[in-house]
C-alpha cells in the first residue's frame, strides 16, 4: 500500500555508523582483484580523512576522494610498491605540466581565418597554435585561400552554360596550353640547383602544399597534385642525370635495379593521379513507373565447387528481390555437375544449368548459359554474394536512360573480415584493401567511362555481350577483360557506388593470395594479349585507366627491391644512389612527402597511408614470379578457383606462406647490424649515408612486421560461416512472454541470440520464436535452442517454408542497413595515426613471430617484453575521468 | 501541462492498462505524471498498488462532501493516482447532483497544475458505461482541455471496418485524436497485416508507436505494478517506453519551446 513516506534527515548523533559507511564505500573503490596490503591500508584511508577534512567535494569536475583514481590511473594505491613513488613523481609532473582534456587546437577556418577556441590553453599549447596561426592564418594563406575557393565556385557555376566559343578554338587553345605546360614542366624537372636553392624551393613548395591541403575542395587538391608532380619530376630527373656512378660496375646495376623501380612507382603515381583525379560519384536513374515497360533479367549464379549452403543464401535473396516475377529468371550454372544442386533448384522453383564440359571455368560457364536464356539483361553473382532486394531497381535506371551501356558494376562488399583484416584484428577500422578500389579507383574510372567489370555484382546487357563472343576466355581475368572489349566497341560502362550486394571476404590468406596471383596474371596477360595502349576503339584516357590497373598488379618486383635496396649499401656497401646524403634527403624527401600527403588528401577515406604498402608487400613476393611468367609466355598456368567459405583448424602460424617475409625480415636485419658496425667504425663522411639507409631499413622492418603480422591465421571453427551483427530482435517464449533482444550473428541455419534477461528463459532445449524486423514489418522464425549461456543462447532454425527462408535471408544477409554505412563510416586518414596502427601491427607480427621460433627466441622476446613493460609502467598515462567516475 | 485522455475504442481493449503503464514509462523518463481515474470501476488504482479495501477517491469525496484534494497516492516508482472511490449506491445520487458543480473547478484545478503530466482514464462510451448524460456531458467538458486522446484499439477487423466506416462517412478525428494500437500478436499473420493496413492507411490517426501482445503485461497488473517495473527486458516495456518518447517529443518541454 503506498504511502507518503517522510525521508528522514541523517540523525548527527550517529557519527560512528556515518564514518564507518564513508569509509567502507571508498574503500572499495580504490580496492582492485586482490586485498589491501598494510600500505595501502594505511595510504588510503589518510587520503581520504585528508579529503574529508581539507578538500571542497568536488574538484574539476570529479568528486575529490576519486581524483587519484583519475589521475593515476595506472597506481593501484591499494597495494602500493616502493617503484610506485616514482610512478606517482612522474605522473604528477605530467598532470601539472601538461593538460589532460583534449587539446583546444587552433582552427584554420574554411576562408584561412583563424577561429579562437573559447577553452583556456596551456602555456605550450597557446605557443603551438601561435605558431600554426603565424604560418597558416596569415594575409598570404588567406588570400590565397579565399582566392582558390572563389575560383571554384566560378568555374562550377560556369561549367554548367555551354561554352559560346567555336569548338576548334578552344580545341587549339588547349593544344597550345597543353604544349606550353609540358615545355614548362619540363624546364622545371630540369633546372640545376645548388644545395642551398634545392632546400628554399622544396620548403617552400612544401608549405604552399601544406596551406593548400587546408583550404577544401577541388581545386586545391588538383593543385597539390600539380606540386607533387613537379616535385617528383624533379626527384626522377635529378635520379636519372647525377646519381649512377658508371664507375662502380655492382653500384651501377643495384643503382639501375633501383632506378627501374623508382620509375615504375613514378608512373603509377602519374596514372593515379589522372585515373583518380576526379571521382564521379553517380547516382540513380528512376525506372517508369509502369513496371510492365521493366526489362527482363536473368541472373545468373555460377558455382563450381561451393557447399550448397553458400549458394542458398544468395539463391533465396535472388527470390526476394523486387522485380516483376514473370520477369525474373534466377539460373544456377553448376560446374561442380552435383545433383543436391538441382534438388534444390527444382525445389524452390529457379532454373538449374549443368553442361557437358568445363572448359574456361566461370567464363565458359556464363557463356554456356547465356545461349541457354533470353533475358534482355544479364546479372551475375558469385555464388557468395548476396544482393540487397533493391538491387535491381536502383541500378537497372541507367540501362534505360543510355542505350549505349552496356556494363553497371556495383561494390564487392564484404560482411566478413578478409586475412588481413581478421588477423591484424581491425575489422570495419581500417578500410579494407578492396576499399579502395571499389570506393575511389572505380568511381575514377567511371569519369573516364571505363569502369571494369569484376565478375561478380555487376549487370551485362545482353546484346552487346554476345556481341564480343560473350565472356572472354582468353586469359584467366575474364571480368576486366570483357569490360575491355566492351569499351572497345564503343560501348558505355557505369559504376554505382552503392554496397547492393555482399558476400563473404576469402578465409585463408593463401587463398587470399591465390586469388590475387590469378588476377595478376590475368591481367599481365591481357596486358600482352590485348595491351589496352594499342588496337582500337579506345580513347586515351581508358587506356590510361586499364594500363594503370594492369601496372598495378606488376608492383611485386618493384617492391621487393624496395624493401632490399638499402642493404646493398649497408651489406655490400655499393652505392646504389650516387650522391652525397644531403642532396638525397633534399630530392627524395619532398618527393615521398608531397606524394603522401597528396594521396592521404585523394584517397582518405579509402585508403590510409602506409597500408597500401603492407598490402602490397604481402603480395609482392608471389605475383612477382607468376605476372613475369605471364608477360613472356602469356599461354601457361592454368586457372584456380577461390575457395571461399573453409575453415582455419587451428589458430596457426602459416610457416610456408610467411617464409619469403621471414628471409626478409633476416635480411634487414643483418642489414641493420652492418649498419650499426659501419656507423660506429665506418669513415666519417659515410655517416650521413648510412643513417639514411638505417632510416630507410627500419622502415622496411616495420612494414614487413605488419606482413608478418598478417601470416598469423586465427582460428575459426564453424562450418557455415557465421556473419556478426547487432539487429534489435524480439523472443516470444512459448509462454506468451515477449523479451527484447539483440541478434550477435547469423548464419543460414541459426542465430545468436543475446536476450536482455537470460532468467526468463526455460532450462535445457526449447522452442522459441524469433521476430525481426524489416522495414517496419515483423517476421517470425521458429527456432530451436541449441545451447544457453549466462549472456546469449545459440539458436537453431527449425524447417522452413522458400518463402519463410526467402523472408528470413531479406531480414539478415540481404538486409541493406546491417552495411549501409559502409564506407562513409571510416573517418578521414591521419597518416601519423595510421603510422602508429600500423607499427602496432608490426610488434604484434614479431611478437608472434619470435613466440613461435625455435626454443632460446620465445625466452628472449618474453624477456623483453617484461622489461618494456616494466619500463612503460613508469610512463605517464592520460588521466581522463571515464564516465563512470563522474 | 499536458493533459491526455485515453479511452478504449470499446470495452476491454485495454485503456486502463495503458494509463498505468504509459504513466510508469513517462515517469522513468524524469516526467512527474498523475492518473486520473473516471471509470465509476475504480479499475486504475489497482494498477498503482493501491490496496482493494481502500475506498477514497475523488467522486467518493465529493459524494461525502470531503476534500478530493485529499485522496491522491503515490506509487513506490513515483506515480500519483486519483482514484475514481467506490461509491455506495445511496452515495452515486448525491456524487450526480454535485458533479455538475465540482467537475468545473477539478477541470480548472488539472488545466492549470504545472510540471506535472495529467492522465486520464476515460469510460469507454459514456452513454453506455455510466447509462447517464448528465455525467457523460460533465466529462464532456475535460475533452476541451486535453492536448491529446488517445482510442486504444486492438489491430483486427472491427477495427479496420469502423475506421474504414468512419472515413468513408466522411466523419474526420481531430487532430488531436489518436488511435493506439494495443495487443498486436506477433504470432498471427492477420494481426500484423492489419496493424501494417492501419498504419498505412490511416497514418495520420494511427500513433506510430503500438504496443505488443506480451504475457508480462497482465502479469504486471497483477503484482499491482507496471511492467517497466516488473520486467524491464519484456517487449511491452520497450512498447511503452517508445510511446513515452512519442509523448514526450511531441508535448514535452522541449517540443514546447521549440
Amino acid at each position: 500500500m503506498p504511502k507518503v513516506v517522510d525521508i528522514s534527515e541523517l540523525n548527527s548523533a550517529e557519527l560512528i555508523p556515518v564514518m564507518r559507511r564513508y569509509y567502507a564505500s571508498r574503500m572499495l573503490a580504490f580496492r582492485g582483484l586482490k586485498p589491501f596490503r598494510l600500505a595501502g591500508f594505511i595510504v588510503v584511508p589518510l587520503w581520504l580523512s585528508l579529503c574529508f577534512v581539507f578538500l571542497k567535494p568536488t574538484i574539476a569536475g570529479v568528486e575529490s576522494w576519486k581524483l587519484p583514481l583519475v589521475y593515476f590511473p595506472h597506481i593501484n594505491f591499494s597495494r602500493p610498491r616502493v617503484s610506485d613513488l616514482f610512478r606517482f613523481l612522474i605522473q604528477l609532473c605530467w598532470v601539472i605540466v601538461v593538460r589532460q582534456s583534449p587539446p583546444a587546437r587552433t582552427r584554420i577556418g574554411v576562408d584561412g581565418g583563424e577561429q579562437p577556441s573559447d577553452e583556456p590553453l596551456t602555456l605550450l599549447w597557446r605557443f603551438i597554435s601561435k605558431c600554426k596561426a603565424l604560418l597558416f592564418a596569415n594575409v598570404l594563406t588567406r588570400s590565397m585561400s579565399r582566392y582558390i575557393q572563389q575560383l571554384e565556385s566560378q568555374s562550377t557555376s560556369t561549367s554548367k552554360t555551354p561554352s559560346k566559343k567555336p569548338v576548334f578554338l578552344t580545341a587549339l587553345a588547349r593544344t597550345i596550353v597543353g604544349v606550353l605546360l609540358v615545355i614548362l614542366a619540363l624546364m622545371s624537372f630540369t633546372v640545376p640547383l645548388t644545395v642551398e636553392d634545392q632546400f628554399i624551393f622544396v620548403s617552400l613548395l612544401f608549405l604552399l602544399a601544406y596551406a593548400l591541403n587546408r583550404v577544401p575542395g577541388h581545386l586545391p587538391l588538383m593543385l597539390m597534385v600539380g606540386i607533387s608532380l613537379l616535385v617528383s619530376g624533379r626527384y626522377v630527373w635529378w635520379r636519372c642525370t647525377s646519381t649512377l656512378n658508371f664507375d662502380d660496375p655492382i653500384g651501377l646495376v643495384f643503382g639501375i635495379g633501383l632506378l627501374m623501380a623508382e620509375a615504375y612507382a613514378w608512373l603509377v603515381m602519374l596514372l593515379g593521379y589522372v585515373q583518380n583525379i576526379r571521382p564521379l560519384h553517380r547516382g540513380t536513374v528512376a525506372l517508369p513507373a509502369d513496371s510492365r515497360e521493366w526489362p527482363s533479367v536473368d541472373i545468373m549464379i555460377p558455382s563450381y565447387n561451393e557447399d550448397l549452403s553458400v549458394v542458398r543464401a544468395t539463391v533465396y535473396a535472388c527470390l526476394g528481390l523486387d522485380w516483376p516475377k514473370e520477369k525474373l529468371h534466377i539460373h544456377i550454372l553448376d560446374d561442380g555437375k552435383r545433383d543436391s544442386f538441382k534438388d534444390f533448384a527444382a525445389e524452390v522453383g529457379v532454373g538449374y544449368i549443368r553442361r557437358p564440359t568445363n572448359n574456361h571455368a566461370k567464363a565458359g560457364n556464363i557463356n554456356y548459359a547465356l545461349a541457354q536464356t533470353s533475358g534482355e539483361y544479364v546479372a551475375i553473382f558469385d555464388c557468395d554474394h548476396i544482393p540487397t532486394r533493391v538491387f535491381l531497381q536502383i541500378s537497372m535506371g541507367w540501362f534505360l536512360k543510355d542505350p549505349k551501356l552496356a556494363l553497371i558494376q556495383t561494390p564487392h562488399h564484404f560482411f566478413s573480415p578478409d586475412p588481413f583484416e581478421r588477423n591484424l584484428s581491425n575489422f570495419r577500422k581500417v578500410p579494407n584493401e578492396g576499399g579502395l578500389f571499389y570506393g575511389l579507383i572505380q568511381d575514377g574510372n567511371d569519369l573516364w567511362n571505363s569502369t571494369f567489370f569484376c565478375g561478380s555484382c555487376a549487370i551485362l546487357r545482353r546484346g552487346p555481350l554476345e556481341e564480343v563472343g560473350g565472356i572472354a576466355v582468353e586469359t584467366v581475368t575474364e571480368d576486366a577483360h570483357t569490360s575491355l572489349r566492351l569499351h572497345r566497341r564503343g560501348y558505355h560502362s557505369a559504376y554505382l557506388r552503392a554496397p547492393l550486394s555482399a558476400g563473404l571476404a576469402t578465409e585463408t590468406l593463401s587463398a587470399h593470395i591465390g586469388q590475387r596471383i590469378r588476377w595478376a596474371r590475368g591481367m599481365a596477360q591481357i596486358l600482352r594479349t590485348d595491351n589496352p595502349l594499342f588496337g582500337p576503339g579506345l580513347k586515351w584516357q581508358q587506356r590510361l585507366c586499364y594500363l594503370n590497373a594492369m601496372l598495378h598488379f606488376l608492383s611485386g618486383i618493384p617492391r621487393l627491391i624496395f624493401l632490399t635496396a638499402p642493404l646493398a649499401f649497408l651489406i655490400f656497401h655499393a652505392y646504389v644512389i650516387y650522391a652525397p646524403a644531403m642532396v638525397l634527403v633534399l630530392y627524395v624527401l619532398p618527393h615521398i612527402l608531397h606524394s603522401s600527403i597528396t594521396n592521404s588528401r585523394m584517397q582518405g577515406k579509402y585508403r590510409y597511408s602506409f597500408w597500401g604498402e603492407v598490402y602490397e608487400v604481402v603480395l609482392s613476393w608471389y605475383i612477382a614470379r607468376p605476372t613475369t611468367v605471364a608477360l613472356f609466355a602469356p599461354k601457361k598456368g592454368s586457372f584456380n578457383v577461390t575457395a571461399k567459405g573453409g575453415l582455419v583448424e587451428n589458430s596457426y602460424y602459416d610457416w610456408v606462406i610467411s617464409k619469403p617475409y621471414m628471409l626478409l625480415v633476416l635480411a634487414n636485419f643483418i642489414g641493420l647490424g652492418f649498419g650499426l658496425y659501419r656507423y660506429f667504425n665506418g669513415p666519417e663522411n659515410e655517416i650521413g649515408a648510412v643513417i639514411v639507409n638505417m632510416t630507410w631499413t627500419l622502415y622496411n622492418v616495420l612494414i614487413i612486421g605488419s606482413a608478418v603480422a598478417v601470416a598469423s591465421e586465427m582460428k575459426q571453427v564453424r562450418r557455415v560461416h557465421r556473419v556478426d551483427t547487432n539487429i534489435p530482435a524480439k523472443v516470444r517464449l512459448n509462454s506468451g512472454h515477449l523479451i527484447q533482444a539483440t541478434v550477435m550473428d547469423f548464419s543460414l541455419e541459426g542465430l545468436r541470440v543475446a536476450v536482455q534477461d537470460m532468467s526468463r528463459l526455460p532450462r535445457g532445449q526449447f522452442d522459441i520464436d524469433i521476430i525481426l524486423m524489416r522495414a517496419n514489418r515483423e517476421f517470425t522464425f521458429p527456432m530451436r535452442s541449441v545451447y544457453t549461456l549466462d549472456n546469449a543462447m545459440g539458436l537453431h532454425l527449425k524447417p522452413l517454408s522458400t518463402e519463410q527462408m526467402t523472408d528470413f535471408v531479406q531480414c539478415t544477409f540481404a538486409r541493406a542497413d546491417t552495411w549501409v554505412k559502409w564506407q562513409d563510416s571510416y573517418d578521414y586518414d591521419r597518416p601519423m595515426a595510421s603510422m602508429a596502427a600500423v607499427f602496432r601491427a608490426a610488434v604484434y607480427g614479431y611478437r608472434r613471430l619470435f613466440a613461435l621460433a625455435p626454443r632460446p627466441f620465445p625466452d628472449i622476446a618474453r624477456w623483453l617484453v617484461r622489461r618494456f613493460k616494466y619500463l612503460s609502467s613508469f610512463s605517464p598515462r592520460k588521466a581522463l575521468p571515464r564516465a563512470e567516475q563522474l | 501541462m499536458p493533459l491526455v485522455i485515453i479511452s478504449g475504442q470499446r470495452g476491454g481493449a485495454g485503456a486502463t492498462t495503458v494509463v498505468s503503464n504509459l504513466a510508469a514509462s513517462l515517469q522513468n523518463a524524469g516526467e512527474q505524471t498523475l492518473s486520473i481515474d473516471l471509470h465509476p470501476d475504480n479499475q486504475l488504482c489497482l494498477h498503482f498498488g493501491v490496496s482493494q479495501e481502500s475506498v477514497s477517491g475523488w467522486a467518493q469525496a465529493i459524494a461525502t462532501g470531503a476534500d478530493w484534494k485529499q485522496c491522491a497516492f503515490q506509487a513506490s516508482d513515483g506515480r500519483r493516482i486519483l482514484p475514481f472511490g467506490e461509491l455506495a449506491p445511496y452515495q452515486f445520487k448525491r456524487f450526480r447532483e454535485v458533479l455538475m458543480s465540482s467537475i468545473k473547478s477539478i477541470a480548472d484545478t488539472f488545466a492549470v497544475r504545472q510540471d506535472e503530466w495529467v492522465l486520464i482514464d476515460m469510460p469507454v462510451d459514456r452513454q453506455q458505461a455510466l447509462s447517464d448524460n448528465l455525467i457523460s456531458e460533465c466529462y464532456q467538458a475535460i475533452y476541451e482541455l486535453a492536448d491529446f486522446s488517445f482510442y486504444v484499439a486492438h489491430p483486427d477487423l472491427g477495427t479496420y471496418r469502423l475506421l474504414k466506416q468512419a472515413a468513408l462517412n466522411g466523419e474526420t478525428l481531430g487532430d488531436k485524436q489518436l488511435y493506439l494500437l494495443n495487443e498486436v500478436d506477433t504470432n498471427s499473420a492477420l494481426s500484423l497485416d492489419i496493424e501494417l493496413l492501419l498504419k498505412a492507411e490511416f497514418a495520420a490517426q494511427v500513433l506510430p508507436a503500438s504496443i505488443h501482445r506480451d504475457t508480462a503485461v497482465p502479469e504486471a497488473a497483477a503484482y499491482m505494478t507496471a511492467v517497466n517495473t516488473y520486467m524491464p527486458s519484456s517487449q511491452a516495456s520497450s512498447d511503452y517506453h517508445s510511446l513515452a518518447l512519442w509523448c514526450l517529443g511531441r508535448l514535452g518541454e522541449d517540443a514546447e519551446n521549440a
